[in-house]
């Protein structure tokens, strides 16, 4: 019997969402108001920041444990960030998540400051002093980056066999899974649609190239908080039929910036 | 039906080593004529699994995979800036030197200079990145030994496993089928126990010359092989063999590598 959520992952499951909030429940209140709640999202940021929230805590899950994955970027890396450049707040993992590897290029690129959300905040001096040093992170680790959510999900899969909790996993991109449904049973489930595909087909018209322009909570209409919901709520009770995400609920996106990032 | 075998590993999977006996990676070579063996002596997981990643996709009921599953600390710096290939070990940097003509791999050779011109360039950078991926490297080996044992569903092949130190596994025994097996013993213990007991008491194995390769004798050799063969056969695997080699003591150092 499940007693209590744990939920990891991006801006889709992010409680703290800073930008415009829209008055209406969210998938994660939902399960709040049914389970003990532990959500540990952040937006920005990939597995490689949500696994070190994870590592502490996975040995205590049991049969009462629902674990909720958004499994979002590869590349989305939470660099050192050394003493001297720390707030120890908030900014921090903003801060190192600025920078990206542009796995064509093979260097190490910066969002755009201009265009970040904690523009105050940015600090640009540690990414110019540490671009060698990231660069040489990423050269070391690329292979181990390209693969980590294909280890992410299998190490996911055999916790939810020693542990005995369920696990319910949703990824950006479904073709980024490695074992994609083919384990789906009452304790692991791999949701068959990636997120970025359910946030754009939300628009009857997303527009080429598509960009999101974040007037949504987690970038999902109301529908589809409670759409994820039921999926969430199926896989605990033992329903195997899962729902639909809902399509063409808005017309186009309202284009304020040209800028996307999934966040 | 296995057709293909592939081994990854470190010095315990080392085909370079000197000829002194029969080993178990022989044994399986001659008996799967399609047998590769990528371990290499000083390597760790992350240098395995670059070419574990490559070979998933095309991996099937034929195949036989057999890992040694070495420590997770010793990250694969091989990149240009690295200059050659380096693993970092325990906050050392082993570096590896190959050479076809000394037909001993146990001489890994830890070259100061080497070490010393690499580490002052390098050191920062190296750092960082440990830093980065700390956490990473740390459950390193539990998420290896997962997407193994995801990949043994998925893939349908065998897949067999030997620890260094029981500690670096999650799963240890417990999802062990027809499919995917974790030793129960590991080889960190094995080599210990196969010194008789009087010599355990006298010496520090890490003093003796070491006539034995991959760390064991060919008894143990042998005896790994009937592991794997167990495994593939649905037959009974045995044990390591306890008391069954007396030293030679000088005063070399042994370093696992």
């Amino acid at each position: 019997m499940t007693k209590r959520v744990w939920i990891f992952g991006d801006s889709y499951a992010d409680p703290h969402w800073e930008k415009e909030r829209y008055v209406h429940e969210t998938w994660y209140e939902m399960l709040a108001k049914q389970y003990g709640y532990k959500n540990f999202a952040m937006a920005g940021t990939g597995a490689h920041y949500s696994m070190k929230e994870f590592y502490r805590r996975y040995k205590q899950f049991n049969e009462e444990d629902l674990v909720v994955w958004v499994l979002s970027g590869e590349d989305r890396i939470q660099f050192h960030l050394p003493d001297k450049f720390r707030t120890n707040n908030r900014g921090d993992i903003n801060l190192v998540h600025e920078s990206y590897w542009d796995f064509k290029r093979q260097e190490v690129l910066f969002k755009d400051p201009t265009s970040c959300d904690l523009v105050d905040n940015f600090d640009e001096s540690f990414h110019k002093t540490h671009k060698d040093h990231m660069s040489f992170t990423m050269k070391t680790f690329e292979k181990e980056v390209i693969n980590s959510n294909k280890k992410n999900e299998s190490f996911l899969y055999t916790i939810s066999r020693i542990q005995k909790c369920k696990i319910c996993i949703f990824f950006l991109n479904y073709d980024n899974s490695y074992i994609k449904n083919s384990l789906n049973d009452d304790s692991f489930y791999i949701h068959p649609r990636g997120f970025e595909r359910v946030s754009e087909e939300e628009y009857s018209d997303p527009g080429l190239p598509y960009y999101e322009d974040n007037k949504r909570n987690n970038h999902l209409s109301e529908a589809n908080h409670k759409i994820m919901y039921n999926i969430i709520n199926n896989f605990v009770q033992g329903i195997h039929e899962m729902p639909e995400f809902k399509q063409n609920l808005l017309e186009e996106p309202e284009r304020k910036t040209d800028r996307f990032i999934y966040d | 039906m296995i057709e293909r075998v592939t081994i990854y590993g470190d010095s315990f999977a080392d085909p370079n080593w000197e000829y002194i006996h029969p080993t178990w990676h022989g044994r399986l070579k001659d008996r799967w004529s399609k047998t590769v063996n990528y371990g290499k002596s000083g390597s760790g997981p992350m240098y395995s699994f670059k070419k574990f990643y490559e070979s998933l996709p095309k991996l099937n009921h034929e195949d036989l995979i057999v890992f040694v599953l070495s420590g997770a600390a010793r990250v694969y710096f091989n990149i240009k800036e690295a200059g050659s290939e380096i693993h970092q070990w325990n906050n050392r940097v082993v570096v590896s030197i190959e050479d076809s003509e000394s037909p001993a791999s146990r001489d890994s050779i830890q070259s100061e200079s080497e070490y010393d011109k690499w580490i002052k360039i390098n050191k920062d950078k190296a750092r960082f990145a440990v830093d980065t991926f700390h956490d990473e490297v740390v459950y390193g080996n539990w998420k290896y030994e997962s997407l193994l044992y995801a990949a043994s569903r998925i893939q349908k092949c065998k897949i067999f496993i030997w620890q260094l130190g029981m500690e670096d596994s999650y799963i240890k025994t417990s999802l062990n089928d027809d499919y995917f097996y974790v030793h129960n013993e590991t080889l960190e213990e094995a080599v210990w126990n196969e010194y008789v007991e009087e010599e355990r008491l006298i010496h520090k194995f890490t003093d003796d010359l070491y006539y034995k390769v991959n760390h064991l004798t060919e008894v143990n050799h042998e005896v790994m092989y009937k592991q794997v063969a167990g495994f593939v056969d649905g037959t009974e695997i045995p044990k390591f063999l306890k008391n069954v080699y007396k030293g030679t003591y000088k005063k070399d150092e042994f370093v696992y590598d």
